[in-house]
């Protein structure tokens, strides 16, 4: 049953809100309310009614039931960085920003963990302990950006969870917020508490189980040494041949990323590394570990960049060298605005050993549909970004864009893949969830919901497909299915 | 009745079939259901001391006949399998493209794929590889209504869906049985070593605080009571030749980065053990003896974890907490298991369970009875006091196995 918010509500949910956040704890005048219509997913777009800005979990639970009490649809959301529309308040209601909530409240490097607060920033937690020679591993992208709160709504990867592990793998425990606003402890810093693995099953459920409001995540100790080789290549071909030789040698390297020519173009613009502009595709390829043997493990990557017509191979020569290569990866997106005024991206997956196949069908759904698509993304685990880059004031092109988009998608799934490695279902992918699951699939994992979520009003529209599946009955215009609206 | 097939869990018989594919399997569940019996799910038998014993009368489902290799794309690094295999025919599979699932169990001849995700068994490379849940990408269970639901995928990176497989891990099958799965691998190591060091009493918190910090980077770190290290010993086909607490340091990867380790862990604890580093003659044999302490040694098994920190502390309370008695500690994650021949002639097993509780409890850890020996078993027993977040569980549970179909009973109340 589709959740929506009743527009006559709004006095009450102002000022009851603010009995619990206080005055400057909330925004609803339209115009601050624009900034939060969408996330990194711009092709939806929705407005809330309210977004609140909780400092603690007792705020948040203050917000939830007066949430449950006026039956209002509410959602978390962290630095609104998701791609798959993750914070997009379908229905309306209210947000609830854990933006104030971002606190790095324990570190126990004896014990191997933190307990942070869910705002606060990905990189922020590797600031804090690398002087004491440790990490926290999962390093999306947008890690300057993004608030480990949404790392566990989506169970984030990035570059390096080619040899560490995606964000479950790295979390504890949470407390959480139950969408009837009672407060749950989940795990914790010991391991293994008899009973369910709740931990394993909240992290990557996409803010439908309730508000995340702490997380113990697991540090890890540095490596010794770490080798990064840049590896240029004329062909996107010889690149993914080269990863698949890689991994099939039984190789395990700290990250294995590719980019394209368009994508290249871009980067260098924005950051000056020295990317050569004529290249077919870079391969920054990454081993760490003890220095005992690392210049060997480094030597067999090359050798067969080498024998897969790599033009060059180099090692980065100081560690500001291999900053500025990977804040070049990292930032990437950032710098596609230089091609074109509007993209998409995409974060299909496919087996390892089919990326030179897939590229190549990328190559030719950019050909078919006449949109020019980027490649910056994991190879290393067979995870894609193809970036379509159009503009979306052209209808035409957004039409195009869309179908490129699923025929990209469903051809994943054709070669056994998925449609989301990291990014999540959010509301962009729902439609997918049945070429992936059977009805059986999806209803076991509807009944699951309903343990967290019985009354449907925390997170509405997403990730699961609702009954009937139509366009939900909102105040705002909104198209679950391709369709996506231009910017209007 | 009589000539029907049987199998004894926890010391009644219940009676056994053996379904030959996916399809019987579903079908067998469904007659159960029908029936208004109880569904057992049994994979090598190998834990079935885990949980509660039986308290309906119902079937015990055999999966050692879904045995098959589904798809195995050696270079993609991934494996799907039907989960009634065992872990030894696996990595025979494995084997010829030098690759691991890098789970550890005392009894991989026996144990099934299945029984070890439903409960969750790890080892000493727990430290350097991690447990199950991250090796699984996808799984599929059979349902209360005998239809096969998946979750998860066949590639290493895929967050689509809830993460239905994490729910099933260690969940001793009370949410289905367990049937197929697709498991990330890891490359078999060039080099392994394996190094043993005796740690007097008051050397036991150096030794374990400094591998944390130390130049290597360990894949074990165990610490090992007189009884576990005179076991471990016996397998590894080694002479140790002093009683007292044994620590257990394991490494692999290229040769060079193996030997470097072993070089320096003998540098750095010079000046913190008084007792020299020997390296294992045979690096195998020494893993397969400390897999072998994971089995069901003494009348009764305790198994608990507390923080990093805590364990070695809580080891020492548990040395001779019962006649014949070990105790092993994997340091890194801060699990101890411990077994022994406790008196309860003089105290009830309970009584002397609840004190060894309270000291985990008291370093923010918690405690399970795996084996009672003749000691009835419940709930409070053998888990601990229920937690708050035991009322979700059982809220899945009702979700997913309403009627109360798989394994009723066995785990944790209302489980």
């Amino acid at each position: 049953m589709a959740v929506t918010f009743q527009k006559d509500q709004n006095a009450e949910l102002v000022s009851s809100l603010a009995s619990v956040v206080g005055p400057d704890g909330l925004i609803s005048s339209p115009a601050e309310l624009l900034v939060y219509e969408c996330d990194g997913y711009t092709m939806e777009k929705n407005r809330p009614e309210v977004v609140v800005f909780p400092r603690c979990t007792e705020e948040i639970v203050g917000v939830v039931k007066i949430c449950n009490k006026l039956g209002v649809p509410f959602l978390p959301r962290g630095s609104g960085t998701s791609l798959a529309g993750g914070c997009l308040p379908v229905g309306g209601g209210v947000i609830i920003s854990l933006a104030r909530m971002r606190k790095i409240l324990e570190v126990d490097i004896r014990n191997r963990y933190a307990l942070v607060e869910p705002g606060v920033i990905n990189t922020w937690l590797t600031n804090r302990v690398k002087n004491d020679g440790w990490h926290y591993a999962p390093d999306p992208s947008s890690q300057g950006a993004c608030t480990i709160g949404g790392n566990v709504a989506t169970n984030s990867g990035g570059p390096h969870t080619l040899k560490y592990g995606v964000t479950v793998n790295h979390i504890l425990g949470v407390e959480l917020v139950l969408p009837d606003g009672r407060v749950m402890t989940i795990g914790g810093p010991v391991e293994e508490a008899p009973g369910y693995d709740l931990t394993g099953l909240v992290v990557g459920s996409e803010g439908t189980f309730g508000v995340v409001s702490k997380v113990w995540v697991r540090l890890v100790r540095n490596p010794q040494s770490v080798r990064t080789l840049l590896g240029i290549f004329e062909s996107v071909d010889d690149a993914s041949k080269t990863i698949s030789e890689i991994i099939g040698a039984g190789i395990v390297p700290a990250a294995l990323e590719m980019l394209d020519k368009l994508i290249l173009g871009a980067v260098e613009a924005a950051f000056g590394f020295g990317f050569p502009l004529d290249a077919g595709a870079v391969l920054i390829m990454e081993v760490d570990g003890l220095e005992a043997g690392i210049d060997d493990e480094a030597c067999r990557i090359e050798s067969i960049a080498l024998k897969n017509k790599a033009r060059k191979v180099s090692l980065a020569n100081s560690e500001a060298e291999r900053m500025l290569l990977w804040k070049s990866r990292k930032q990437a997106f950032g710098a596609v605005g230089r091609l074109a005024p509007s993209y998409c991206t995409q974060d299909g997956v496919v087996p390892r050993t089919r990326l030179p196949e897939m590229l190549g069908i990328i190559h030719e759904i950019s050909k078919k549909y006449d949109i020019r698509i980027a490649n910056i993304f994991h190879a290393g685990d067979g995870n894609m970004h193809p970036i379509l880059l159009f503009d979306e004031r052209d209808a035409d092109q957004v039409r195009r864009v869309m179908e490129a988009s699923h025929e990209i998608l469903d051809t994943c799934l054709k070669l056994g893949g998925s449609v989301t490695g990291e990014h999540g279902i959010g509301v962009e992918k729902i439609d997918f969830m049945p070429k992936l699951f059977t009805p059986d699939d999806l209803m076991a994992m509807t009944r699951v919901r309903q343990a967290f979520n019985p009354t449907g009003l925390c997170s509405p529209g997403k990730m699961l497909p609702t009954a009937g599946a139509c366009a939900e009955p909102s105040s705002a215009p909104r198209q679950t299915k391709p369709g996506r609206r231009a910017a209007h | 009745m009589s000539d029907q097939e049987k199998v004894e869990i926890q010391g009644h018989g219940v009676a056994l079939k053996h379904p030959a594919s996916q399809e019987e399997y579903a079908q067998a569940i469904q007659e159960v259901a029908q029936a208004g019996q109880a569904v057992y799910p049994l994979g090598g038998g190998t834990r079935q001391y885990l949980g509660l014993p039986p308290v309906k009368a119902g079937v015990a489902l055999c999966t050692r006949k879904l045995d098959r290799v589904i798809d195995y794309p050696a270079r993609d690094m991934t494996v799907t399998v039907e989960l009634g295999m065992t872990l030894a025919k696996l990595r025979e599979v494995l084997a010829s493209e030098n690759q691991d699932l890098p789970i550890d169990c005392p009894n991989p001849g026996q144990s099934t794929l299945g029984g070890l995700l439903a409960t969750n068994s790890s080892g000493s490379r727990r430290h350097g590889y991690g447990t199950a849940r991250d090796y699984l990408l996808g799984l599929t269970v059979i349902d209360d209504h005998g239809r096969p639901t998946k979750s998860g995928g066949r590639v290493v990176k895929n967050v689509a869906g809830y993460d239905m497989g994490k729910l099933h891990i260690g969940a001793l099958g009370t949410l289905g049985p367990l049937v197929q799965g697709t498991f990330k691998l890891k490359p078999k190591p060039e080099a392994t070593a394996l190094c043993v060091v005796p740690v007097a009493e008051d050397q036991v918190d150096a030794f374990a605080n400094h591998l944390n910090r130390g130049q290597t980077r360990p894949i074990v770190i165990d610490l090992l009571s007189a009884g576990a290290a005179r076991l471990f010993a016996n397998h590894a086909g080694i002479s140790l030749g002093r009683e007292g607490w044994w620590g257990v340091v394991g490494f692999d990867g290229a040769e060079k980065a193996a030997r470097w380790q072993v070089s320096t862990l003998k540098d750095e604890l010079r000046s913190l053990v008084s007792g020299d580093v020997i390296e294992v003659p045979n690096a195998h044999k020494g893993f397969d003896a400390l897999n072998a302490l994971g089995g069901p040694h003494g009348q009764v098994g305790l198994r608990a974890g507390v923080l990093p920190g805590e364990t070695a502390l809580l080891a020492k309370a548990l040395d001779n907490w019962a006649p014949q008695s070990g105790v092993v500690a994997h340091l890194g994650a801060g699990v101890v298991h411990a077994w022994g021949d406790p008196e309860t002639a003089r105290e009830p097993l309970l009584a002397q369970v609840e004190r060894i509780r309270h000291m985990a409890q008291a370093k923010c850890g918690w405690l399970v009875v795996t084996r009672s020996g003749p000691a009835a078993r419940d709930s409070r027993m053998v888990f601990g006091p229920n937690r708050p977040d035991m009322g979700l569980m059982a809220e899945i549970k009702r979700q997913l196995d309403p009627g109360c179909l798989f394994n009723p009973g066995r785990f944790l109340t209302d489980l």
